[in-house]
């Protein structure tokens, strides 16, 4: 079945309901992405979500949507509680994977010059790659303190401030984690991984504030011109993607009870109201602190080697936490839905909530000009900070794009940057990048990933976040 | 040589692999996702693993037939050289309501054995996996393959024999 799409106006494109679909799919994307979007696949993997049972209103897709595997990256599906369902595959592999911006009191001038050396010193002393280790290894009875606690536990072993739960989504604790839903497997994955980046597309980036579009937001936020910055995007590591595949499996094996007829195996689910979907989400919770519990370690370490490496008093580095945001996740919020406030779980998968000014769930300080939205940009690209809207509140489930978005797989752009020197290109541009895996520089290549600037103008013409300051990287380390 | 190649997915890898017969067609795709992961020449087959699993039909033998060998790297650090592959009789009575055994891990447990069930697996499969544990110094991983998808799978009978496609997450 090919997928036709209708345009509705400059930014959002409609996939009219047909077939088995529940509601209607909508894409928001400029022509040009739409072309990148993965084709026919992405499109159709909007419209497969849309066949799953008390799906509301739409199924979306975010600018930076591609082709993934039973939900698209970028895909957004909000469920009703009673009729609904959750979808482990609709939350991702990698459970609250997520971004962490941290603002500094130092000036790019500041570390002119030492910023290799600054580089090294965070390859070293932050475990990155494929099998390393954390600085603890935690007994079962910690393991479990981590994940009902989150960052909260983090904190109370003096890694980090208790002012920087204030600053995390949901305080970095998600509230129903039940260690017991986890499995056995899943939590010999976490033991020793705390504290880790992990491979692949995760990464920590030194950046520098470039530009500045909304100077109240800006202020809020505590960024200005020329401010020192560092980025962290990881997630929960091998315990999340264990808890994800566990209950993959046991829903896959239990689809026959449901009477669906999904078109996607991957999107294997349970209804929210059983007691299956409601063990997945005590146990995806318990994911999801481990992964604050983890970029809350990630943070007080990347402060350690600052100071350490450039000689400075935790006072005068004055490192602090600007704001932490998950981007695969399922959560209950409420929503306007047809002049109601209706409670919903949403999925995102690929996707950052994006909640408007005067949210309660949004920290006194911020209040007035909507949450933070960090969107990270392909290696060398450097983020975005935008701020979250009313608009997307009402048409989006409070949701927008989470990063730049592939537009080439990891084998072409192996190919593609076959005789190419990437860290040298980067390094010439004044860009200083180490990475743990030999494959991953010519895999994450800057040309692997959708216009960063594209990107975030469709979401902020769109209004699903409007733009705050842009950063510009410095050195990276990748996993 | 098992035969294998990989294809084009946006965000992950995707894996088509042949084989002469079905056992065949399961020991190319663990072959590949071995050979994916690091220089298997350099891998020593010093000990072995093994498993028995099961699943509702091919394919869904085949996720938890690769999901029981990535464990053993992901979760025990122990890379596969090798990977020897017995699999059941589709319609045989014995086959199917014998009980898998009980691996590691309740999630586990549940994704593997066959026992109280409400839809008894049709397939079960034998496997035994030599290699040895993952040393940084000797091994150098290429791509880490985090996860298996049902995403487009498919398993099918050709003239020459067997085909598979998967896509995993990387």
């Amino acid at each position: 079945m090919s997928i036709t799409l209708q345009k509705l106006d400059e930014h959002r494109w409609l996939i009219p309901q047909s077939g088995g679909m529940r509601v209607p799919g909508i894409l928001y994307a400029s022509e040009r992405l739409l072309k990148e979007a993965g084709g026919q696949e992405g499109a159709r993997q909007v419209a497969n979500v849309a066949h799953l049972p008390g799906i509301v209103r739409h199924s979306l897709a975010m600018p930076d949507m591609h082709w993934g595997y039973g939900f698209p990256i970028g895909g957004v599906a909000a469920f009703d509680l009673d009729q609904g369902i959750v979808s482990p595959g609709g939350v991702g592999y990698d459970i609250n994977c997520g971004c962490r911006l941290m603002a500094t009191r130092l000036t790019a001038e500041d570390v002119r010059g030492r910023l290799a050396d600054l580089v090294a010193a965070l390859f070293r002393d932050v475990p990155s790659g494929v099998g390393s280790r954390g600085p603890v290894k935690l007994s079962a009875k910690e393991e479990r303190k981590v994940l009902v606690e989150g960052s909260a536990w983090a904190v109370a072993q003096g890694y980090g401030a208790a002012g920087d739960l204030e600053t995390t989504e949901d305080g970095g604790r998600m509230a129903g984690a039940d260690p017991d839903a986890v499995s056995d497997r899943a939590l010999e994955r976490g033991r020793d991984q705390l504290g880790t980046l992990g491979s692949g597309n995760h990464f920590l980036e030194i950046e520098v504030v470039e530009e500045i579009f909304d100077p109240v937001a800006a202020a809020a936020f505590g960024l200005a011109p020329g401010q020192l910055c560092v980025m962290i995007h990881s997630g929960s590591r091998g315990l999340g993607y264990q808890v994800c595949d566990d209950y993959l499996a046991r829903m896959v094996k239990h689809a026959g009870e449901l009477g669906l007829k999904l078109p996607d195996r991957q999107l294997a689910c349970a209804p929210l109201a059983s007691g299956r979907g409601r063990e997945y989400l005590a146990a995806m919770a318990c994911a999801a602190n481990y992964a604050w519990a983890n970029r809350q370690m990630l943070m007080h370490r990347t402060r350690e080697t600052f100071e350490k490496a450039l000689g400075l008093s935790p006072r005068e580095l004055g490192m602090r936490l600007v704001y932490d945001v998950c981007h695969n996740i399922a959560k209950m919020e409420e929503f306007p839905v047809e002049g109601r406030t209706v409670r919903l779980c949403v999925h995102r998968k690929g996707a950052t909530r994006s909640f408007p000014p005067g949210h309660p769930a949004l920290p006194a300080a911020y209040r007035p000009v909507g949450q933070p939205v960090l969107i990270p940009g392909d290696m060398g690209a450097g983020s975005y900070v935008l701020a979250g809207t009313e608009h997307a509140y009402a048409e989006t489930f409070g949701s927008t794009c989470h990063g730049a978005g592939r537009v080439m797989s990891r084998t072409q752009a192996t190919k593609a940057s076959r005789g190419r020197a990437i860290g040298r290109e980067l390094a010439d541009r004044g860009i200083v990048v180490m990475a743990a895996g030999k494959g991953t520089l010519r895999e994450e290549m800057p040309e692997a990933y959708k216009d960063l600037d594209e990107v975030v103008d469709v979401a902020d013409r769109a209004g699903l976040s409007r733009k705050v300051a842009r950063l510009r990287a410095l050195g990276c380390i990748k996993g | 040589m098992p035969r294998y190649e990989v294809f084009d997915h946006t965000a992950d890898l995707g894996i088509l692999f042949e084989g002469r017969d079905l056992a065949d067609l399961f020991e190319s795709a663990a072959f590949a996702v071995f050979d994916l992961m690091t220089e298997l020449p350099a891998v020593e087959e010093r000990r072995t693993h093994r498993f028995v699993v099961t699943g509702g039909d091919r394919e869904d033998l085949l996720v938890n037939f690769l999901r029981e060998l990535l464990y053993l790297f992901n979760g025990r650090g122990f890379l596969v050289r090798r990977c020897a592959v017995r699999i059941g009789d589709a319609g045989a009575p014995e086959t199917r309501s014998r009980p898998a055994p009980v691996a590691a891990g309740r999630g586990a447990v549940e994704a593997v054995s066959a026992g109280s069930a409400p839809v008894p697996p049709q397939w079960r499969l034998e496997a035994e996996a030599a290699g040895e544990p993952f040393a940084p110094d000797r091994h150098r991983m290429k791509t880490e393959i985090k996860a298996v998808t049902y995403h487009g799978l498919e398993i099918r009978e050709t003239p020459a024999g067997w085909r598979g496609r998967i896509v995993c997450d990387v």
